[in-house]
């Protein structure tokens, strides 16, 4: 079954009526583009209405909802644990949501709690250890440095890339998540903007000196990345959280670095 | 709670979608108005989706014909006898702006006929490829190259007649 209910292909209006000479393609013209789509972002703000994400997210609730109840058969019990769950999550939400501005949100997500030490490899940090790091080569980025530390309410990775011009980006993976995903945003961390946006268990976030619309591109190759259940392309259990080995690279809590 | 991957999907291409919705009526209330609309299929279609691959181009065909449906809706609307009937939503505005009061790419962009306008929406801005844009517009790949090159060229044309203070009419919708 096609994906697209009506594949079939219309008519070459461009035979019928006088052929117009063919785009050679969208690389000939990419300032065009670069400039409408930043006078767009400048039109509309980013945020998508509240009335639209909440579509989704009560379809996703009431989606979660079911697949629970078949799952486990606990029609009545499960229900209540779910609304129950989503006032909570409603709750948290307001902690940095609504109210807060992107730049704000994100400051407060990727920002390391520096009053809690230094990572406990026996902590529950030893969950959240990166088993195998976006893969930006098309992107023109490789991967330079990983490192770990403690942050608000969770484990925060930091990612560092290099790309061709010596221009660097990082990634930001935070594993403080609820299951309730976020569209991407765009905002400012230390001066640079960001990128960020939660799939399931995981906030994620882009950062580095390249234009928004290009950190952009590079959230969207990330999110491809992440394979269903989601996360798990990413996660994986570390045997110990000392050191994890990525590639040939040497993983260290950030207070060993 | 883990969220299945639709929504996940679906959540993800929010702002792409709405900035297509943008991209293609010039105007941010309506292309709320457009993608809420959208939105509201697409999960009520979930089942027709079978590739999650896939699922960004059935977006973006979902968003551009609720475009269509919703222009077609405004014109019916606007052809009422007057005080007959309330629009439900507002009129479409005139555009009867030339060439040269275009200050932007984007104002520019607006006197595009609405086919024009999408594909060089998919490929300039969305960055899509010939084969993903034309499977959305439901054309095939020499009609979307053609109408993006009159796109690209009616653009430039414009700029050119806005830096010299010249007027050329709007494109004309087919």
């Amino acid at each position: 079954m096609s994906d697209f209910p009506h594949d079939s292909t219309g008519s070459d209006d461009g035979t019928r009526r006088g052929r117009a000479p063919e785009a050679s393609g969208p690389e000939t013209d990419p300032g065009l583009g670069e400039q409408l789509r930043a006078e767009i972002d400048a039109a509309i703000d980013r945020d998508v209405p509240g009335r639209i994400a909440d579509l989704v997210r009560q379809s996703a609730a009431r989606a979660s909802l079911w697949r629970r109840r078949a799952r486990f058969a606990l029609a009545v019990p499960v229900a209540l644990a779910l609304f129950a769950a989503g006032w909570g999550s409603q709750a948290w939400l307001g902690e940095e949501g609504p109210a807060a501005s992107p730049s704000s949100r994100a400051a407060m997500i990727f920002s390391e709690d520096t009053s809690a030490g230094p990572l406990e490899p026996a902590s529950g940090a030893a969950a959240f250890a990166i088993g195998a790091p976006p893969d930006l080569d098309q992107e023109g980025f490789r991967l330079r440095a990983v490192s770990q530390s403690q942050a608000h309410h969770g484990v925060l990775n930091r990612l560092d890339y290099r790309g061709p011009d010596g221009e660097e980006i990082r990634v930001l993976i935070h594993d403080r998540g609820d299951g309730i995903s976020w569209p991407p945003e765009q905002a400012d961390l230390d001066g640079n903007p960001i990128v960020f946006w939660r799939e399931g268990p995981l906030t994620i976030g882009v950062t580095g000196t390249a234009p928004a619309a290009r950190l952009e591109r590079i959230a969207e190759s990330i999110h491809r990345q992440l394979d269903e259940p989601v996360g798990e392309a990413l996660l994986a259990e570390s045997p110990a959280a000392e050191e994890t080995i990525v590639h040939d690279l040497a993983v260290l809590p950030e207070s060993q670095n | 709670m883990r969220a299945d991957w639709f929504h996940t999907e679906l959540v993800f291409n929010l702002p792409r979608l709405r900035r297509f919705a943008f991209s293609l009526c010039g105007d941010k209330a309506r292309a709320d108005d457009i993608l809420q609309g959208a939105v509201e299929k697409a999960l009520a279609r979930r089942g027709q989706l079978v590739r999650r691959k896939r699922i960004r181009g059935w977006l973006m065909q979902i968003v551009y014909r609720e475009f269509i449906d919703e222009t077609r809706r405004q014109s019916r609307y606007v052809a009422m006898p007057e005080g007959n009937v309330i629009p439900l939503v507002r009129p479409v505005p005139a555009r009867q702006e030339t060439i040269s009061e275009c200050r932007s790419a984007l104002e520019a962009m607006r006197c595009l006929p609405e086919d024009q306008r999408a594909a060089l929406s998919l490929i300039a801005i969305e960055g899509l490829g010939y084969d993903e844009a034309a499977r959305i517009l439901k054309i095939n790949s020499g009609t979307l190259r053609s109408r993006l090159a009159r796109a690209r060229q009616f653009l430039r044309e414009a700029t050119e007649a806005s830096a010299e203070g010249a007027t050329i009419q709007p494109r004309k919708t087919r």
